[in-house]
């Protein structure tokens, strides 16, 4: 592993876990206040009966929160595995979604998946096109705030895939967003880790797209 | 006396307004606030004692608070939350002026304690 793949895997276990920080302190204060209802509280506790009511969904639902969260982290994990696997697209954008949800989030930017046939896939280093479409997704993140989601589709196109990440929502300021967007630093570690996916990057400044293509086998 | 007005500004609704509900429970008047420009608007319309900010939210992020309150109400004391496991942010935080940090999960005992600090003693 490269120190750019490594740097990769940091920054995505770095924004889960700070993630999960925020669910367990959720929980914590929920049950500190139940508890402090319990020593604190005057009268008799069954008056705070609707309260522990709605802490205890509180809690069930950050545990779900959490759930999600440590599920997709030991997908990411799983990454590394191999260097070579079949990728079910529509399961792919998911994963790639939930990682940078947040990244997104702090844009306010929203992240959208659009309907991908159950049969487009691609073999392909696992880990490496994690931070293919990851940098893509972080390079049009870069324009922000001038558009307000990202749509991410994939389909397949003959022995191709490809994987388009269209910006909706636009506003003013996105008039010339390909030059920024080459002169970021992100395009450089966009167009490394396309190389080492062997994808195709186009810009369609008309649309508001990177279109990302790979061959339907990397080494086909 | 009137009971010191903290203004508790943190974008996960559920943390915010669970933690001013302790804080309330312990005699504090509290205010929440979900984004850093509310957070900006409420310290204009009504100046607090003390502000408690979380450091990542999106849009104006907790950093960017605390500069724009240490340019207008540089008197105005801030102790930052932070969900990152190192105490990066909250030493870079410090150095910009914040009076203290604490990491998520917190405890509200300390909290507590470094409001009364902030303030300099008991109400």
């Amino acid at each position: 592993m490269n120190h750019r793949e490594t740097a990769f895997m940091g920054r995505i276990t770095a924004g889960m876990t700070h993630e999960l920080r925020n669910v367990l302190a959720i929980i914590k204060e929920s049950a500190g206040l139940m508890q402090d209802l319990m020593v604190l509280g005057k009268g008799d506790p069954a008056q705070y009966k609707e309260k522990f009511t709605r802490h205890i969904g509180k809690i069930l639902a950050q545990v779900d929160r959490g759930t999600l969260l440590t599920g997709g982290l030991n997908k990411f994990a799983h990454a590394p595995d191999s260097t070579r696997a079949e990728i079910n697209m529509g399961e792919f954008l998911e994963h790639v979604v939930a990682l940078s949800r947040r990244l997104a989030q702090m844009k306010l930017v929203s992240l959208e998946i659009q309907p991908v046939p159950p049969s487009t896939a691609v073999v392909n280093d696992p880990l490496a096109l994690h931070m293919t479409v990851f940098t893509a997704v972080d390079a049009l993140l870069q324009l922000a705030p001038a558009f307000k989601s990202i749509s991410l589709r994939a389909a397949q196109d003959g022995g191709r895939v490809h994987v388009d990440l269209t910006m909706e929502g636009a506003e003013e300021g996105l008039a010339g967003w390909p030059a920024r967007l080459k002169e970021s630093p992100v395009w450089g570690a966009l167009e490394e880790t396309a190389e080492r996916v062997r994808a195709d990057v186009e810009l369609d400044e008309g649309v508001g797209r990177v279109r990302l293509t790979l061959l339907r086998d990397m080494e086909g | 006396m009137e009971p010191w007005k903290i203004l508790l500004v943190d974008d996960e609704a559920d943390f915010a307004v669970t933690l001013a509900e302790r804080l309330r429970l312990r005699g504090l008047t509290v205010e929440t606030a979900f984004d850093g420009e509310q957070a900006l608007e409420k310290i204009e319309q009504d100046l607090p004692r003390i502000v408690v900010l979380d450091v990542m939210m999106p849009g104006l992020g907790g950093m960017e608070v605390l500069q724009r309150v240490r340019e207008d109400h540089p008197d105005l004391p801030v102790i930052l939350l932070t969900g990152h496991g190192s105490t990066r942010d909250g030493i870079e935080g410090m150095r910009m002026g914040a009076f203290d940090y604490l990491m998520k999960p917190i405890k509200i005992e300390e909290l507590v304690k470094k409001i009364e600090e902030a303030l300099g003693g008991g109400q």
